[in-house]
């Protein structure tokens, strides 16, 4: 089985392609002993109201920087350097750090990998939950904890009433993720930031969370970035995809482009180097060589070309542009993603064991 | 709004919880069933009930000479007497002392019991403040980092480098001998132990998920240093502090010893031991009584302390 079968047409719900959260030439750095290293280097990318993006890419690449940039989370000695973070018309950047705080949690909220030691030890997750809703909607102690039991019933959470009372410990992993849902929807915010939300729980929970993210969406028409290394549950829920690399973007797009036709070698590589189905004999994986490079190391050039399978001399030399390719989409453009001759290439390269994506 | 109907694989994912846990509920539970704080808390009982039942346990007034009370020389109302206790032998015609008389003809026993009363408000009062006053620098320094941090932790370093009774005795001196002054004096000098441990708890909290979450759902800075991180810290302060309570009895006990402290006539274990220190070899039992309370009274604190350090650590818990 290949990606392409795991795909199924989208649904559409809401979707009005109007553009929520618009990323401009966001970069953000760290200063470091060694000096400054930048984390996130000039990434630009969209998403519409009512859509999942999926934010994928290596270990270190930059995604939960790029989130927490967008909550402006960065603590020193990180900062965001440049860019623009438009939300609903208004550049995030730009607000103070009040309006800063009514806007997280009410309209733009995240979860986080570990969800269980994303709550409180010392609290039982009915009074954090409380507390989300008193802080961003002025309730009185009684209604909130009404308001909590229904959450907790909306994201599946059997007899609600009685784990009000539970402390975090006694949650498993899945539980706790699906209270830090709740909580992160309690205020019914536009947009969720879900930092590999699947990444600690095991399969069929994973299955279960993807599952519930999903509904929510449809329900409150909620727009998602979805960080994840896994592309199949990008290729199963996700509208647009943004791949980084090293701190930049290497190709941003609508999901079917990404899969069906990706310009960038890396892209081309990572969605090699899966396979989701059973092991055929005689089939190969192909995973990308080496490992991504350390962030104050960069190669010059396109950071990629010391693992692409396409690299040229001008590789070394220049750093690709972001721009446009023929199929719509933007992507770092490099020579084999400029000139579309990815697929063909590719094609040749592993003649017996490819797959048609 | 429509609620979505728990999923069928739900319990599969169900925690098997019989009731909810209770932070509290648990404490004492493995409190108590510690053999050291068992002890310490009978102790701390018996000094409970002697200055909670003074009135009632004291035999005499608390600084009632004796010669007023009606005594005379023939009944034994001597400087220093000898304890005389009745059933153990003690002549009729003589009154009943306990632990004997000290050097102003009082009844030793009775100041011994009415005493308990100026040690335990001592200990509380004196970490209570240092507590508060090293929760809230240790605090600013941890979460503010920088300067701030730099100038709270150099003070308090400065503060260390002193001996503490000694500049217990200094601050005294400056503010003059009183009770309320040495337990001013000897707070101070308890100061830098509580900010030390707060800032280390509140760098290592800080730096966890579930602040960062919290953050991320609108908490201020405000809302995250006093409900996300000083409950989490709470548990250190609270072993730190119990223990501290033992050496804060002993400091202005010294003090009182030095007459820097506690002024006559009240009755004070440490100022008692320093009035009787002359007549150690006549009258031992005038410093043995106050001592021995003196020492009952730390080391139930001692006994509490290190067993609720071993009841509230999560890695001996669960």
């Amino acid at each position: 089985m290949s990606i392409s079968e795991l795909r199924e047409p989208r649904r559409r719900v809401g979707t009005t392609g109007e553009r929520l959260l618009d990323v401009r030439g966001l970069r953000t750095s760290f200063t470091t002993r060694d000096g400054v290293v930048r984390a996130v280097d000039g990434i630009d990318f969209h998403v519409n109201r009512g859509e999942i993006l999926g934010l994928v890419g290596e270990s270190g690449c930059g995604k939960s920087v790029t989130s927490l940039s967008i909550l402006r989370l960065i603590a020193p000695p990180g900062r965001i350097e440049a860019g623009e973070l438009i939300f609903d018309g208004r550049d995030l950047l730009k607000l103070d750090s009040r309006q800063m705080r009514e806007l997280r949690g009410n309209r733009i909220s995240m979860i986080f990998q570990q969800p269980t030691s994303s709550l409180n030890p010392v609290f039982s997750v009915g009074r954090q939950l409380e507390e989300v809703l008193e802080l961003h909607r002025n309730m009185k102690r009684r209604a909130a904890r009404d308001r909590a039991a229904e959450l907790m019933r909306m994201v599946g959470i059997p007899d609600p009433v009685r784990r009000l009372d539970a402390f975090p410990h006694a949650l498993s992993g899945g539980m706790a993720q699906r209270v830090m849902i709740a909580m992160a929807l309690a205020c019914e915010p536009e947009l969720l930031i879900a930092d590999e939300p699947t990444t600690a729980l095991d399969v069929t929970t994973q299955e279960q969370i993807i599952d519930l993210l999903q509904e929510m969406q449809a329900e409150f028409n909620l727009s998602i970035i979805l960080i994840t290394h896994d592309l199949g549950v990008v290729a199963r829920v996700a509208n647009s995809i943004l791949v980084m690399y090293a701190g930049r973007p290497a190709e941003f797009g609508e999901a079917d482009d990404i899969f069906y036709r990706c310009s960038h070698p890396y892209t081309r590589g990572l969605l090699d180097s899966v396979d989701y189905g059973a092991y055929r004999p005689g089939e190969h994986l192909h995973p990308i060589a080496g490992v991504p490079p350390r962030l104050d190391q960069l190669p010059p050039g396109c950071a990629f070309h010391p693992r692409c399978l396409y690299a040229e001399p001008i590789c070394r030399d220049s750093v690709p542009e972001f721009g446009r390719v023929p199929s719509g989409h933007t992507v770092a453009a490099c020579h084999p993603a400029l000139a579309g001759r990815l697929n063909l290439h590719r094609a040749g390269a592993h003649a017996s064991g490819a797959r048609e994506l | 709004m429509a609620s979505t109907a728990p999923l069928a694989e739900q319990s599969l994912d169900q925690p098997l919880v019989a009731r909810p846990a209770n932070l509290w509920r648990d404490t004492l539970r493995n409190l108590l069933g510690q053999r050291s704080a068992q002890a310490g808390l009978v102790l701390l009982g018996v000094v409970l009930l002697m200055a909670v039942a003074a009135p009632i346990l004291a035999t005499h007034g608390e600084t009632t000479n004796m010669l007023d009370a009606g005594e005379t020389r023939a009944t034994g109302a001597v400087r220093n007497a000898a304890p005389c206790i009745h059933l153990l032998g003690c002549a009729a015609s003589k009154s009943q002392h306990i632990l004997g008389l000290d050097s102003n003809l009082r009844d030793e026993y009775s100041r011994v019991i009415y005493a308990s009363r100026v040690s335990l408000e001592v200990g509380f009062f004196t970490v209570g403040i240092a507590i508060i006053i090293g929760t809230v620098l240790g605090a600013i320094a941890g979460y503010a980092g920088g300067w701030a941090d730099n100038l709270v932790m150099r003070v308090m370093d400065v503060l260390l480098a002193f001996p503490a009774l000694v500049l217990a005795i200094a601050i005294v001196t400056v503010l003059g001998p009183s009770l309320i002054n040495a337990q001013i004096a000897v707070a101070i000098v308890g100061i830098p132990v509580y900010a030390r441990v707060m800032r280390a708890s509140v760098l290592s909290i800080r730096e966890r998920d579930f602040v960062t979450a919290s953050r991320a759902l609108g908490a201020s800075s405000y809302d995250i240093l006093l409900r996300r991180i000083l409950p989490n810290a709470l548990t250190p302060l609270i072993v730190q502090g119990t223990l501290g309570i033992a050496g804060a009895i002993l400091d202005v006990a010294a003090l009182s010893f030095l007459g820097l402290g506690s002024q006559p006539p009240a009755a004070d274990w440490g100022s008692m031991i320093g009035d009787a220190r002359n007549v150690v070899f006549v009258a031992p039992w005038l410093v043995l009584a106050p001592g021995a309370a003196i020492a009952i009274m730390v080391l139930g604190f001692n006994l509490l302390g290190d067993g609720l350090r071993d009841a509230l650590d999560p890695r001996l818990n669960r």
